[in-house]
């Protein structure tokens, strides 16, 4: 085929866009831009690069990273947020500043608008445009969580980058490497590992695996546990919560005190008992070994799934703040013959990878980054198995197809139930949504042709069109869970809000205020049948109004404006959500008494 | 009577197997085209490999979304569809098993799939023998001797379609495909269990 030669855009070096790199970690998270061809670290008002992953909600007021590690409300503050993404991040399990129940969205949502604004006052003007990492390992769930919380804090997120991949990036660039290399990343809270090809300008992923919930938290947990048990014969789970957290504290600052020094004395107080006791690697090795042992595996399978012989790898770069730990290169050495590189600083090369990236994005490049989707995704079908449509290690984006059919005679609709994992039976993976495909044609069992298309985009977020070949009946979907606005709607926002925003705070209000507008408008639309069959003339010509008063103010960026037509939609429903209880309530008695005859 | 696509943007022609308009330079909606013809490689079983990932990564860094992803969102959706065309079909070229139901199709030869029953006895005498004797195998030194003469089986066969595919022995070729996708199998098993 002929190619041509895309030209670059023209851009003078003084008006380079700006790209944050955003490595938002479990316990640690690092911010970093590219401006006018000098790289930098964004540093906050302590003057650290390293911001602990910590938001402290007391007294009405917020408080963030090292705002928080002397205060004496520590204990009190949210830790490792991150690790809530691969489970149910909706839910409403803190309270703000104003005592609201808010969920791990939100929360992490405050951590952003934080960063941005360090970021802010680092470069002294606003950004919007970011890179943000993400461990590879995570599911598509948790990537499309962090991306909303992300919107919801007013960035404009130009991609996710997996965070092994990152730290390639940038190593690869920065030392100018070619040939294979793994990457073991351990960090806070995950672990992953990614074999990558590089070579000219082209950081190629070629497998990838991991553990999204272990990580340097958990080394600190495991020895807690070891310390109280050896040296006061407590079991750490007759703790209260505070005294466990101070020891997982105090557990922390010892492992990070042995990747420099084999032992010491250390005075430790359990329950107002305070003894001396001795610190030592080996008992540490000892305590953590069998989390080391598992990252070892990991590694051991990766290289065995993608048959690449060990001697073909240049090496193992170590990358994350608990790759210090100085067993496991020991480890990695007695198990795989290869070289170790560990001259770049684990803890800041991901952001930076992020951020070189971002730059490349938004002013061009030659390089290219091609990354491959971590677990597989599928579908549920008969008997609770998944059928894969998108296997593991995958080069994204992807798009792939399948046909699927019905099981009954006359059946007209058809529920897909989408999934995520590797195992076989559909309730060991991660739900990732459902939808269901209506009006189709009845016609014998098997006979209907629904053909079903899974795209999986360059983020590694999902999206499921399925279609009856015949009557060209189309269910779309993002995978979204029930009333949440679509990723692409609020990607429109934020952007919108962006250019029309006088300053930063406001900004960040408008387009709060329209995120909940819409949800509100998206719930409202679905139960519109039961309005029309429940309200009176009156009160359905009253919702509508506020629906269009509500509508109209979206095109607007008063905030103030939308809020109050938020409310009075709210209230003109009061009476239809009591009646739409009574309806439902009924309808499942009406069932029961079915069952009965 | 086929009438030659034209830009969305500038209405001018855009010539077959080209993703590109070459007056605007803008991006154009993925057309099907077969695998070979994307890479604008040589049609044939014996691919250089190589060759191959220079082709794959050229289109990727021509068609990436991270390329477009300042521009339109009908050019961002162009070129994740693109992007995702040239990464499947590099994944089916780089398998032989792919590659060579792809030839197959080309020259017009309808491939059995592998679900298909298989009633081959010599092959399945051959596969049954693989099998026990891995079996049978006492300890991880025998178990590995196992597999590379499963290993030495593979590439006999790979051989053999080879030949095949130059002599144009497309009846030959479909049935030593689907007995390389068997041990392919096996292998993957066998792996597993060590
Ligand atoms: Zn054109």
């Amino acid at each position: 085929m002929n190619l041509i030669k895309i030209k670059e855009p023209m851009s003078s070096k003084n008006d380079a866009k700006i790209c944050l790199g955003i490595d938002f970690g479990t316990t640690n998270s690092v911010c970093s831009v590219k401006v006018e061809d000098k790289f930098q670290f964004i540093v906050d008002e302590k003057g650290e690069t390293l911001i602990p992953t910590l938001i402290l909600y007391n007294k009405k007021t917020k408080k963030f990273g090292n705002q928080i590690i002397k205060d004496e409300n520590y204990f009190n503050s949210i830790f490792s947020v991150k690790r809530n993404f691969t489970k149910d991040f909706q839910k409403k399990i803190f309270e703000d500043e104003n005592d609201n129940k808010i969920s791990s969205i939100e929360v992490s949502k405050d951590f952003f608008v934080y960063l941005k604004n360090v970021c802010e006052k680092n470069l002294n003007h606003n950004v919007f445009d970011c890179v943000i990492t993400v461990p590879a390992y995570f599911d598509e769930k948790a990537r499309s969580g962090i991306m909303r919380a992300a919107f919801m804090a007013g960035l404009r997120v130009r991609r996710l980058i997996n965070e092994p991949t990152a730290a390639a990036f940038a190593y690869g660039l920065e030392k100018k490497k070619k040939g294979i290399f793994f990457v073991y990343d351990l960090g806070g809270g995950t672990f992953d590992v990614s074999l990558l090809k590089l070579s000219n300008g082209i950081f190629k992923v070629i497998a990838t695996s991991g553990d999204p919930n272990l990580g340097g938290d958990d080394f600190d947990n495991l020895y807690a546990k070891w310390l109280v048990k050896k040296f006061f014969k407590i079991q750490f789970d007759e703790l209260d919560k505070r005294e466990r957290l101070k020891l997982v504290k105090n557990s922390k600052l010892f492992k990070e005190k042995l990747t420099h020094s084999a032992s010491f004395y250390e005075e430790l107080k359990v329950n107002g008992c305070i003894k001396k006791v001795e610190i030592n690697t080996k008992d540490f090795n000892k305590s953590v070994e069998k989390l080391i042992d598992r990252t070892i595996k990991i590694s051991a399978e990766l290289l065995n799934e993608v048959d690449v012989e060990i001697n073909k790898v240049n090496g193992f770069v170590l990358v994350g703040g608990s790759s210090r730990i100085k067993c496991i290169s020991k480890k990695i050495k007695e198990n795989f013959e290869t070289k170790i590189f560990d001259d770049v600083n684990p803890d800041l090369v991901v952001s930076k990878g992020a951020a070189l990236h971002g730059y490349e994005l938004l002013n061009g490049s030659d390089n290219v980054l091609l990354d491959v989707t971590p677990l597989s995704l599928g579908i549920e079908t008969m008997g609770g198995l998944m059928e894969k449509i998108i296997s593991r290690n995958t080069p994204i984006p992807a798009i792939k197809e399948q046909t699927f059919t019905t099981h009954e005679n006359g059946q007209t609709a058809l529920k897909f139930l989408i999934l995520q994992g590797e195992r076989e039976t559909s309730s060991n993976n991660r739900k990732l949504g459902e939808f269901i495909l209506s009006n189709i044609r009845p016609k014998p069992a098997g006979i209907p042709r629904i053909k079903v298309m899974f795209s999986l985009d360059a983020d590694g977020i999902l999206f499921v069109t399925a279609t009856d070949e015949e009557t060209g009946a189309e269910n779309k979907l993002s995978v979204k869970t029930n009333h949440e606005l679509d990723l692409n709607d609020m990607r429109k926002i934020v952007e919108s809000s962006i250019e029309n925003a006088k300053d930063d705070i406001h900004q960040r209000m408008v387009i709060e205020a329209k995120v909940k507008a819409k949800i509100f408008l998206n719930e409202i639309e679905s139960v519109k049948k039961d309005i029309e069959l429940l309200c009176s003339v009156n009160d359905i010509k009253l919702i509508e109004k506020n629906i269009n008063l509500l509508k109209s103010s979206l095109q607007t960026n008063d905030c103030d404006m939308i809020n109050q037509n938020i409310e009075k939609l709210n209230k003109s429903t009061e009476s239809f959500a009591q009646k739409k209880i009574e309806k439902d309530f009924s309808e499942v008695i009406g069932k029961d008494v079915d069952k009965i005859d | 009577m086929s009438v030659s696509p034209v830009c969305w943007n500038c209405q001018s022609a855009i010539p077959p197997n080209t993703f590109l308009c070459q007056k605007c330079n803008k991006i154009q909606p993925p057309k099907k085209i077969d695998e070979f013809k994307l890479f604008g490689i040589p049609e044939k079983f014996d691919l250089d490999l190589e060759e191959l990932e220079i082709a794959y990564l050229k289109l990727q860094r021509l068609f990436h979304p991270d390329k477009y992803s300042q521009l339109s969102d009908q050019e961002i959706k162009y070129s994740t569809l693109l992007s995702s065309m040239i990464n499947e079909a590099y994944q089916k070229l780089s398998s032989s098993i792919s590659r060579a139901s792809i030839l197959l199709k080309l020259n017009g030869f309808n491939s059995h799939s592998e679900d298909q029953s298989f009633n081959d006895p010599e092959v399945l005498e051959e596969i049954m023998d693989i099998q026990n004797n891995f079996l049978e195998a006492e300890n991880p030194e025998q178990k590995k001797n196992s597999i590379q003469k499963l290993n030495r089986k593979i590439s006999e066969t790979m051989n053999s379609l080879s030949t095949s595919f130059k002599k144009k022995e497309y009846e030959v070729a479909n049935r030593l495909n689907i007995k390389l996708s068997y041990l392919k199998k096996i292998r993957i098993d066998f792996k597993k269990q060590l």
